[in-house]
């Protein structure tokens, strides 16, 4: 890359931060500029100017949302972190299942943003299961889970719901994998009880999030780690507004509702913390 | 080392037995496209090929195609009944997997020619979908989707210690062959078949769409819609895991595709319904193989 051509990419990188709400570090610029070089490619954009003019203008809506799907793709695994799933069984559902719950002839609505290729809203589905299956003193209960990404591809992946080898080497126990999943010859199929439970959509996290109704639970685990403060702000304020009194927020570790104010009261289980909305 | 392009480019040039376009589907091509031509000139050119008439006549009989209706035994009954469109398609695929019959040693050859004949009616129906008529006919996605993966046959039966490398890396470390490809030879097989294909003469947009269709932004602006209707048409019969073609395992689709193609989100489960059905369709072509 020529001294010229460095210059023009760290003005793109910057540029494409701001425009996207992204942080980009130095420690990932080579990356990002790999990343960006292939979406010129495919843009048939010769220089970084053209590029520029691209994003600028309105021939192309949908590159703002490429240039996040192709900076921001993320690791998944199959119950990750292990304990938002236990928190999940052991607090959150006991207190959702019973007559407490804001409506109980309506379903529990779950948001699973960021789902990439449907790992963590099949774990949710499977760890629904697994608690209603344990609990012979509540009715097998109603529940939608909604997962939500911006890569069209991803989404593909998932609803098909067949994994290769190293997906499933991932977070998954073999009692699991027996019991949730049928092994075809180089790939596994998740079942079609546990697929119909979820359903999937595109979903950009700048957008709104009114068409989706209101949730019981969301989860948004290591989604909004590589956008900027005020950017995450911003969005966990929103997420209030798509969440029902008494709802629950589950983030990744290390993450908090920043922007939220007193809206969130923090508890604790199984090492790990969960949000609960006050009234 | 002798980069792989070259020792493709000579060790099948040496190659006396490379297969070939099989004849019928040239004089076929010549009559379809012309205007003036009937159901039974069509019929005339089957009839020529024995082995090709038989089997257009037991598809036209299928209970597909043949319905509440009776059954056929004339060819021209049989071409009237499948339509030109559909005669065409059924030609070019018996034709070719008649010609690709002994080709590959390691290939299970009944799974790679359903996931073959299944993305060829895939990406038809994405291409209809999609309201492409105005870029490619329906006739050149059939082809091009039929074709796909030839590449991977062609690596197989030339080039076996290169293909069992690949499968062997591909297997270990649970990457599409494509990806595996590119790491052993700096080449994938979309690549290597466009290469047969620019042999047989097929048109150019073809050859694109058949090279590139693991690397779609690699075609050229001009050629992206058919590749990316293979490409996609090609990454949902995997996902669906429908024949094992030349990619193993399930790798996802370029999202510029998704663009490029003007689709929504909101119609994959039909699109994946539409092509699952389409599957089931093709069951009696693929009985034959």
């Amino acid at each position: 890359m020529t001294a010229t051509q460095t210059l023009e990419f760290q003005a793109l990188r910057d540029y494409v931060g701001k425009h996207c709400g992204l942080v980009i570090n130095d420690a990932e610029a080579g990356d990002t500029d790999t990343r960006i070089s292939q979406l010129m490619l495919e843009y048939d954009c010769a220089d970084g100017a053209s590029f520029y003019q691209l994003i600028r203008g309105n021939t192309r809506p949908e590159i703002r949302d490429r240039i996040i799907e192709v900076l921001t793709a993320r690791e998944t695994c199959w119950f990750r972190d292990a304990h938002p799933f236990v928190i999940l069984k052991e607090k959150i559902l006991p207190a959702l299942a019973g007559p407490a719950h804001h409506n109980a002839s309506s379903p529990i609505r779950i948001w699973s943003a960021g789902c990439s290729t449907g790992q963590e809203p099949y774990s949710i589905a499977i760890a629904m299961d697994e608690f209603y299956r344990s609990r012979t003193d509540t009715e097998p209960g109603r529940f939608e889970i909604i997962g939500t990404d911006i890569s069209p591809s991803a989404i593909m992946l998932a609803l098909a719901g067949r994994y290769d080898g190293v997906a499933m080497a991932q977070g998954l126990s073999e009692e699991i994998r027996r019991e949730y999943f049928t092994e075809g010859s180089r790939t596994w199929e998740i079942k079609p009880e546990v697929r119909s439970r979820v359903s999937f959509r595109k979903h950009n996290l700048r957008d709104s999030t009114a068409e989706m109704g209101l949730f019981d639970i969301i989860f948004m685990r290591h989604v909004v780690r590589d956008y900027t403060r005020e950017f995450r702000e911003d969005f966990h304020s929103r997420l209030m507004g798509a969440l029902h009194p008494s709802g629950y927020l589950i983030l990744g570790t290390g993450e908090s509702p920043e922007g939220c104010g007193g809206e969130m009261e923090v508890l604790s289980y199984a090492d790990g913390e969960y949000y609960r909305r006050s009234n | 080392m002798v980069p792989f392009r070259d020792r493709l480019e000579s060790e099948l040039g040496r190659v006396g037995d490379l297969p070939t376009l099989p004849a019928v589907v040239t004089s076929l091509e010549r009559a379809l496209s012309d205007q003036s031509s009937d159901a039974s000139d069509v019929a005339r050119i089957i009839s020529q090929d024995p082995s090709l008439a038989a089997n257009i006549l037991r598809v036209a009989n299928s209970a597909f195609y043949a319905g509440a209706a009776g059954t056929i035994t004339s060819i021209a009954g049989a071409v009237a009944r499948l339509g030109f469109s559909e005669t065409r398609s059924l030609c070019v695929t018996i034709a070719v997997v008649r010609s690709f019959g002994h080709i590959g040693q390691h290939m299970d050859h009944r799974q790679f020619w359903k996931h073959s004949i299944v993305a060829a009616v895939a990406t038809r129906v994405i291409a209809g979908f999609c309201n492409m008529a105005g870029a490619f006919s329906q006739d050149d996605a059939y082809v091009a989707g039929l074709l796909h993966d030839i590449g991977a046959l062609v690596l197989d039966q030339y080039f076996p210690d290169d293909f069992q490398d690949i499968r062997a890396m591909a297997d270990e470390h649970c990457v599409p062959y494509a990806v595996a490809e590119y790491e052993v030879l700096q080449v994938d097989h979309g690549e290597i078949g466009g290469y047969l294909l620019r042999r047989w003469n097929l048109p150019e947009s073809i050859v694109r769409a058949v090279s590139y269709h693991h690397q779609p932004f690699r075609a050229g602006i001009d050629h992206r819609p058919l590749v990316q209707t293979v490409h996609l048409a090609d990454a949902m019969c995997t996902s669906l895991g429908i024949g094992d073609g030349a990619d193993g395992v399930p790798a996802g689709f370029s999202n510029g595709a998704w663009y490029d193609l003007d689709l929504s989100v909101e119609h994959l489960p039909d699109l994946l319904e539409l092509i699952t059905r389409e599957a089931g369709r093709c069951s009696t072509l693929v009985s034959m193989i």
